[in-house]
């Protein structure tokens, strides 16, 4: 009925399509990356690859040194990490001032925004060689503690932040101390973001190679550590020395096998994370 | 949990980034004591010899190039779309999507060059050799994709309905009422994640030096994408296990992460500047 | 566009619903050219439903449903079956000011030009005179002249509610919607859009919805009294407030007067 004003429309459809090819590109690059992993390295993927120890320069045997060793370092800086950011978190929130607040955060980002390779170098020259830890899990486990440790802040302080002011009133109403309020009222109504922080901070552990590669792993020769300043094995190394060093072909499909098997570790953390944050309404 | 153990936590956590700042400081002194701004310009790198960061400098410069080349188009396109394109349920699924993507570890990306897409542009390219600065780049444009687009999504989809209606109301239509009345808003949010994935491009560390060729010269011409080239991450990351900690080579090192320090730090702080407080993934 | 006869809208058995849920059903009124049109009712009964409905704002929720003729100057706007319907034009011949002023986060002059601009209505030569006489009729020039480049959200919010008339009104708009205009005004701003919306009643068709029985009676002509899911009442302003026929009505004003 009505006609339409100089070619808005066909502008309009332009845009449109150029929007919704840059969206079908992005799909189809991410969806070829998993589906690329999954038929590269989902052969190799049997109870067996899993629960024995790689031999022969990594084309025999499984990665069972190199998922334990991923987990230890993972899951060693998970634990340090948490108290600490918790405490952290709750410390600003319950005794700083909002300005100071904000500066501390300030602090945080730029934390998270080190590149993981320097935390290496940070770790090496501190946890190895000062505090003589040498290349060990535990010089591993401290530098990914400091390294997702923002991650986890974040993560908590996002879900302090949204507790309803009455809650807190409420307590305080009660005439609660601070500890107190802590215990009863903030830390079971931020504990989701507790768990999305931790689960996001996994996920960025297990997936970090540069910040361990010379400071906490070795390629070969171990399963276990059996004490503190022993190295590990781990799938991140597995994968970056056989990538480069692998002649043999049984080998190549066993790098693949790894790093399919590093993706799904870190999408069990993070697809976790997501998990929790869509329930608790917290928007995706 | 005693207020004394939150306050030591706190301690920690507010100085590691500037404890680092000063290893890295106190590190690279050396190196500045006997180069000074040779070391920054310098072009070349021989161990024991001389040290030049220039190259690396330029070569981490161009990967986070081409890698915002890439993904912002597609990040801010694909942000678009979900938020004020697809409906509700295919809006959930591309944001689980992207978030769950967005933890690709860099050496799944660093193996899928090597041993994939390095003989595809080579192939394609007709070159000898596929790695290069390109490869590195199209391989950082797919790893913070995700980052990009998430984090975009978030800045379109928090601005409020009555903006949209507003510009409907007046009779805008929905790619007007996209770029005039909600893009504008969006932009300090959009800007954060733009810094964000830049930075984690810029740091990335193994899926550069499994496939940019780990040479430490400024390509010739210096427009060539196809050379082989060297990051400053790359190259920490190539060297670091046979310096030992001590001597000039150590110093050097630490001395090119000042330099990505700075480089990071620049764009945190513009990030903050435009105001952007997201969360972290 | 010209509207061919005296009446603007036509709604001839219209249903409303969200999803499977009926709003408001089997409406039928009709309003005239250059009329003031108040829609009154207690909240959640369909107001700006309605009042969304005559300018298409609905179709931005996905699970809105129209049945029935809507006509706009005799053609009929949900009729959608050869793509006739261009709803941007539509939305152009309609302007629409909601409860909260909704400025954008730019300059004062820029929010008014907003859509002008946007919709290369007139040459660029002519911005800032439209940007002056817009502002003037709405008793806004005298306040921000000194400070057009200044930004929008500086303003009170009877300002900003003023300024969004502007913007309206640059697009020269035939119908003007209006839902609950006053609502998040101080007494003294909504006294000036009151006696803006008598003047431009008399060269437009001005519909807006209120809760203020008080406003509808001094500045329409025509009430339409939405309740319980459809029109319970429509007619002259005397008819309605002096002597409504409908129980309903009756309850409904007696519980505002007292
Ligand atoms: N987007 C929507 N989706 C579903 N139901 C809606 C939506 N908008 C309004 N409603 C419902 O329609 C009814 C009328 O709403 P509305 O027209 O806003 O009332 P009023 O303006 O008279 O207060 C309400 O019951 C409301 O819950
Ligand atoms: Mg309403």
């Amino acid at each position: 009925m009505m006609t339409s004003v100089r070619g808005r429309g066909l502008v309009g459809r332009f845009w449109f399509l150029l929007t919704m090819l840059t969206t079908v590109l992005s799909v189809m690059l991410l969806v070829s990356v998993v589906s690329v992993m999954v038929a590269k390295g989902g052969a190799v993927l049997t109870w067996e690859f899993f629960s024995q120890p790689s031999r022969s320069f990594g084309a025999e045997g499984g990665i069972r040194s190199q998922i334990m060793g991923t987990l230890i370092l993972a899951v060693g800086a998970g634990l340090i990490s948490l108290p600490i950011a918790l405490g952290t978190a709750l410390y600003q929130s319950e005794y700083l001032s909002l300005r100071f607040q904000s500066v501390v955060m300030r602090l945080i980002y730029a934390l998270n925004g080190v590149p993981t390779i320097l935390f290496g170098l940070f770790g090496y020259l501190v946890f190895g060689l000062y505090f003589g830890l040498g290349i060990s899990w535990l010089s591993g486990v401290l530098i990914l503690a400091m390294m997702i440790l923002p991650t986890l802040v974040v993560s908590i302080r996002e879900a302090i932040e949204s507790i309803p002011v009455q809650y807190r009133e409420a307590g305080l109403a009660l005439g609660m101390t601070i500890p107190q309020l802590i215990r009863t009222v903030i830390i079971p109504y931020s504990f989701h973001g507790i768990v999305t922080g931790l689960l996001l901070g996994l996920a960025r552990a297990t997936g970090e190679t540069a910040a361990i590669l010379f400071t906490a792993t070795t390629f070969f020769g171990v399963d276990l550590p059996k004490s503190f300043n022993e190295p590990v094995t781990t799938l991140q190394t597995h994968i970056l020395v056989l990538s480069q060093e692998a002649v043999h072909l049984s080998a190549t499909s066993a790098v693949w096998g790894s790093a399919l098997t590093l993706m799904v570790l870190v999408f069990c953390f993070s697809s976790g994370a997501l998990v929790i944050r869509s329930r608790f309404g917290v928007k995706v | 949990m005693t207020p004394w153990f939150l306050g030591i936590s706190f301690l920690i956590s507010s100085s590691l980034a500037g404890i680092i700042l000063v290893f890295l400081i106190s590190g690279s002194l050396p190196i500045f004591e006997k180069y000074g701004w040779e070391f920054i310009f310098g072009e070349e790198w021989y161990v024991g010899e001389t040290y030049g960061a220039l190259p690396m400098i330029y070569g981490t410069t161009v990967v986070t190039g081409i890698a915002l080349g890439i993904a912002l188009p597609l990040g801010i396109g694909t942000a678009v779309v979900t938020s004020e394109v697809v409906g509700r349920r295919m809006r959930y699924i591309l944001k689980s999507v992207m978030e769950i993507m967005a933890g690709v570890p860099g050496i799944v990306y660093g193996l899928l060059g090597m041993l994939l897409v390095t003989t595809w542009i080579r192939d394609l390219f007709g070159l000898v050799d596929g790695n290069c600065l390109l490869t590195a780049g199209l391989l950082l444009g797919v790893m913070i994709l995700p980052t990009v687009m998430t984090l975009s999504e978030d800045a379109i989809h928090v601005v409020p309905n009555f903006y949209r209606e507003q510009a409907y109301a007046l009779g805008l239509q929905t790619h007007e009422v996209i770029i005039y009345a909600v893009l504008p808003q969006a932009i300090p949010g959009i800007l954060g994640a733009i810094f964000l994935g830049t930075t984690r491009a810029m740091g990335e560390t193994v899926a550069v030096m499994l496939v940019i060729g780990s040479l430490d010269r400024i390509p010739d011409p210096f427009y060539n994408l196809f050379a082989p080239a060297q990051s400053i991450a790359s190259k920490i990351g190539r060297e670091a296990a046979e310096s030992i900690g001590v001597g000039l080579h150590w110093n050097a090192l630490v001395a090119l992460g000042l330099i990505l320090f700075g480089m990071v730090m620049t764009l945190t702080w513009l990030a903050e500047r435009v105001g952007w407080t997201g969360r972290l993934q | 566009m010209d509207c061919p006869s005296d009446t603007v809208f036509i709604l001839e058995d219209v249903n409303l619903f969200f999803g499977s849920v009926p709003i408001l059903t089997d409406v039928n009124i009709t309003i005239r050219q250059r009329s003031i049109t108040s829609i009154i009712g207690p909240s959640g009964s369909g107001k700006s439903t309605l009042l969304r409905t005559l300018n298409r704002l609905n179709d931005h929720y996905p699970t809105f449903r129209c049945t029935g003729l809507v006509s706009y100057c005799g053609n009929s706007i949900y009729d959608n079956r050869n793509g006739s319907v261009d709803v941007s034009r539509l939305r152009q011949d309609i302007g629409m000011v909601f409860q909260k002023p909704c400025l954008f986060p730019t300059s004062i002059y820029e929010n008014v030009l907003f859509g002008v601009k946007r919709l290369k209505l007139r040459p660029k030569s002519e911005f800032y005179e439209i940007a002056e006489t817009m502002l003037r009729a709405v008793f806004l020039w005298d306040e921000v002249k000194d400070r057009l480049k200044h930004s929008a959200n500086e303003l009170s919010q009877g300002q900003q509610q003023r300024l969004s008339l502007a913007r309206a009104l640059a697009c020269e708009p035939k119908v003007l919607l209006l839902d609950e205009p006053t609502a998040s005004l101080d007494p003294k701003s909504s006294e000036a859009i009151e006696s803006l919306i008598l003047k431009l009643g008399t060269r437009l068709t001005v519909i807006f919805v209120t809760h203020h029985l008080e406003q509808a009676k001094q500045l329409s002509e025509t009430v339409i009294f939405l309740s319980d899911g459809c029109v319970c009442e429509w007619g002259g302003v005397d008819a309605i407030f002096s002597c409504p026929d409908k129980i309903m009505t009756q309850q409904y004003l007696a519980g505002h007067a007292s």
